[in-house]
């Protein structure tokens, strides 16, 4: 065991095991909180840890655990780090998982977080739900970035490394190979985590080397129905080859749309009336006097336009109906040929914040 | 004349940067954690007497985990030189915002900016840390100009203040004026706070976060500033939203619900204002967009009422008075706001003054 500064005393009431290194919960005096002390085990590179703190150091996200000090032995060397404490389980502590909206926005944490990481040029090469927690405040936090690698590196290590069933087949090569990877392989690492989550376990298929994928493996085949286009992004983050995966921000993306099904809502000001479209008024008629009629509807995602008579517009630019609309822009109604008498809709699109 | 310079190096490992500024009880400096190879904020009492309160203030702080809340990261207990170590905020406080770039927010941006605050102190109430002086620069804007979120700052604050502040409300209008701590923090303060600063609990946060969405709403402090705010404030009468500020069509739906919240946290009596949590809640159900905004200047009209804003970035947007909240904006002016796609030319909105 290495040498803690007198600053942080042990707490012999938690405890913890790190995956690579070793950890200790302690009290930090200075500031009378609880930190986690994780120690470099015999055997073990420096470099993990190095590549741990310099990961840690270079991510700005809410969803990352925070790194605060470093402890070093009497020659200087770094031989622990002290960092954020999270008290409670991991993320396979919840699974299964059969409530949709509860998957939904976990899995939307999830994708945030390794969005961000992935956005600051890391990858972190170790993604299952037994590296995540939740914070007092329901965040969920990325932690042991002890194999985390910069994508500017040359990211190639010798023999496989990882988590068995994480792990995605360009990692899974003999020995003395050099594996190459980018950060696709943390998408792929994503698609296993959710799936746990989803199964309560993995398939055997996801633990062959190399890993294949099978109907137990298919998002559209399991017991929680997930939306179909979610399922099928799903799908395509287990690609055998890495860059058929999907970017973490797109995956991101997609489940914040849907985690926003049927909350948006669009007001329309129309010759001085205002009119609203939301889940409960699904469908609106505009009446523009000698201009017509406007139909506008409300999918639970997007708004567009049903119908119209005579020629329509948005932000200036001719449009064939039916038309999705683009968010906040103004409709107009009727050709130049109207002039002054063309009618304009301004539409503004807005929706609760999703906060997690 | 500041205690520390750049390039000094403060316990083997934060080399201070630059000086930030200072507020009532502390300096502020930007540092270099030379082991962790990032920038940090670097906190240090002006007064030896504030340094018995600062490390409990710091305590204080570090129990508060939540991204709306600057992380408290470290700690240097030098009785004589004591140092709190922050994340730092590259941006500005609310109140520079308010006064450098953006003088209103439009309900939008208001309602983003109130529900992150409830989220933010809702994380703090939970662990048991009241703040006691929320006030616009007690806010950081991240991106300062770019305005990307918010984050409270300076838990623990009041403590270090609180003999300063208890005299100044206490002693009358003599006594106050002579404390800036106090006339700064006055215009946010709840009325359990003027009668007894030290009792006062979660609810006098809530007070005070509604006071200062009201300012960011109407820029205007709900019950004025200096010693004449003491008895409007004992007095908890709601003010009205200015006459000339009344919100157009597209406009009145979210302003009315964002002032409805305000008016629930400025009750008289702190049991019938929300809890954070509740505040939260509300917020929750607002609709706003979160598009990103940018600057620009009021171009040239096409018609009475639409024309074309030149953006800073050297392109031109296209807008109409009605994405204006309330008022007309006039050549020249300087303005905020989100772009749309459009043509031939993108659109703005919503479009606010700026400075």
């Amino acid at each position: 065991m290495i040498q803690i500064p007198l600053r942080y005393t042990p707490n012999p009431v938690r405890s913890a095991a790190g995956g690579m290194s070793r950890a200790h919960v302690c009290t930090d005096r200075h500031l009378d909180r609880d930190v986690l002390v994780k120690e470099l085990q015999d055997g073990v590179e420096m470099r993990r840890l190095s590549d741990e703190i310099a990961a840690l150091a270079s991510i700005r996200s809410k969803h990352v655990v925070q790194l605060y000090d470093v402890i070093r032995d009497v020659s200087g060397n770094i031989v622990g780090i002290v960092e954020e404490y999270l008290p409670g389980d991991d993320l396979n502590s919840i699974i299964p998982l059969d409530d949709l909206e509860k998957f939904m926005r976990i899995a939307f944490a999830i994708a945030c977080g390794i969005a961000d990481i992935h956005s600051a040029g890391r990858i972190h090469r170790d993604i299952k739900p037994g590296n995540m927690k939740f914070d007092a405040e329901g965040c969920l936090k990325i932690f042991d970035f002890g194999l985390a690698r910069a994508a500017s590196d040359e990211a190639a290590t010798r023999g496989a490394v990882g988590t068995d069933g994480y792990m995605a087949p360009e990692l899974c090569v003999d020995d003395l190979d050099e594996a190459r990877f980018t950060q696709a392989i943390d998408t792929y690492a994503f698609a296993a985590t959710i799936l746990k989550l989803i199964r309560g376990s993995l398939p055997v298929s996801l633990r062959r080397v190399p890993p294949t994928t099978d109907a137990q493996a298919d998002f559209t085949l399991q017991p929680l129905v997930l939306p179909q286009d979610v399922a099928a992004l799903f799908n395509r983050c287990f690609a055998t080859y890495p860059h058929q995966r999907p970017a973490m921000a797109d995956v991101r993306d997609l489940l914040g749309a849907h985690i926003l099904r049927d909350r948006h809502r669009a007001t329309m000001i129309a010759l001085g009336h205002a009119y609203e479209l939301n889940a409960s008024k699904r469908g609106v008629n505009i009446t523009l006097g000698q201009l017509g009629t406007l139909r506008l509807s409300y999918d639970g995602l997007h708004f567009g336009i049903v119908s119209a008579s005579g020629q329509v517009f948005v932000n200036n630019v001719q449009v064939q109906v039916p038309h999705r609309l683009p968010g906040a822009c103004v409709i107009t109604v009727g050709g130049p040929e109207y002039g002054p008498k063309r009618a304009h809709i301004t539409v503004d699109v807005s929706h609760p914040e999703v906060v997690l | 004349m500041t205690m520390h310079h750049a390039g000094e190096v403060i316990a083997d490992r934060y080399e201070v940067v630059r000086f930030i500024g200072q507020g009532g009880m502390q300096e502020v400096y930007e540092a270099q954690d030379n082991i962790l190879i990032r920038r940090v904020a670097l906190k240090c009492p002006k007064t030896i007497s504030a340094n018995r309160r600062f490390a409990r203030s710091a305590a204080t702080a570090a129990k508060i985990n939540h991204a709306n809340v600057a992380k408290t990261l470290d700690y240097i207990p030098d009785t004589a030189h004591p140092f709190l170590i922050e994340e730092v905020v590259d941006g500005c406080d609310l109140s520079e915002f308010m006064k450098e770039h953006v003088p209103t927010l439009d309900p939008y941006s208001c309602a983003q900016v109130i529900h992150r605050l409830a989220k933010g102190l809702a994380a703090s109430h939970h662990a048991g840390v009241v703040h006691r002086d929320i006030k616009p620069s007690n806010i950081m804007v991240v991106g300062g100009a770019a305005f990307t979120d918010v984050k409270i700052t300076d838990f623990g604050i009041a403590k270090m203040a609180e003999v300063e502040l208890d005299h100044a409300v206490n002693g009358g209008e003599e006594a106050l004026t002579q404390s800036a701590t106090a006339l700064g923090a006055l215009p946010y303060m709840a009325p359990e706070m003027i009668e007894s600063f030290t009792d006062a609990g979660r609810a006098a946060d809530v007070w005070s976060l509604g006071a200062m969405a009201f300012e960011l709403l109407t820029s205007k402090k709900p019950f004025g500033a200096g010693y004449r705010a003491v008895p409007l404030i004992q007095a908890a009468v709601m003010p009205t939203l200015p006459r000339d500020q009344a919100p157009k069509a597209q406009f009145a739906a979210l302003t009315n619900q964002i002032y409805d919240i305000i008016r629930t946290c400025l009750s008289r009596d702190p049991s019938v204002r929300p809890t954070a949590d509740g505040l939260v809640t509300q917020c929750e159900a607002l609709c706003y967009s979160d598009a990103r905004r940018q600057y620009g200047f009021v171009d040239s009209f096409n018609h009475r009422d639409d024309g074309f804003i030149r953006t800073d970035s050297g392109g031109s947007v296209f807008f109409h008075q009605n994405s204006v909240p309330y008022g007309r904006v006039e050549i020249g002016q300087r303005v905020w706001f989100s772009r749309h796609h459009g043509a031939p030319r993108d659109r703005a909105f919503p479009v606010v003054r700026a400075r």
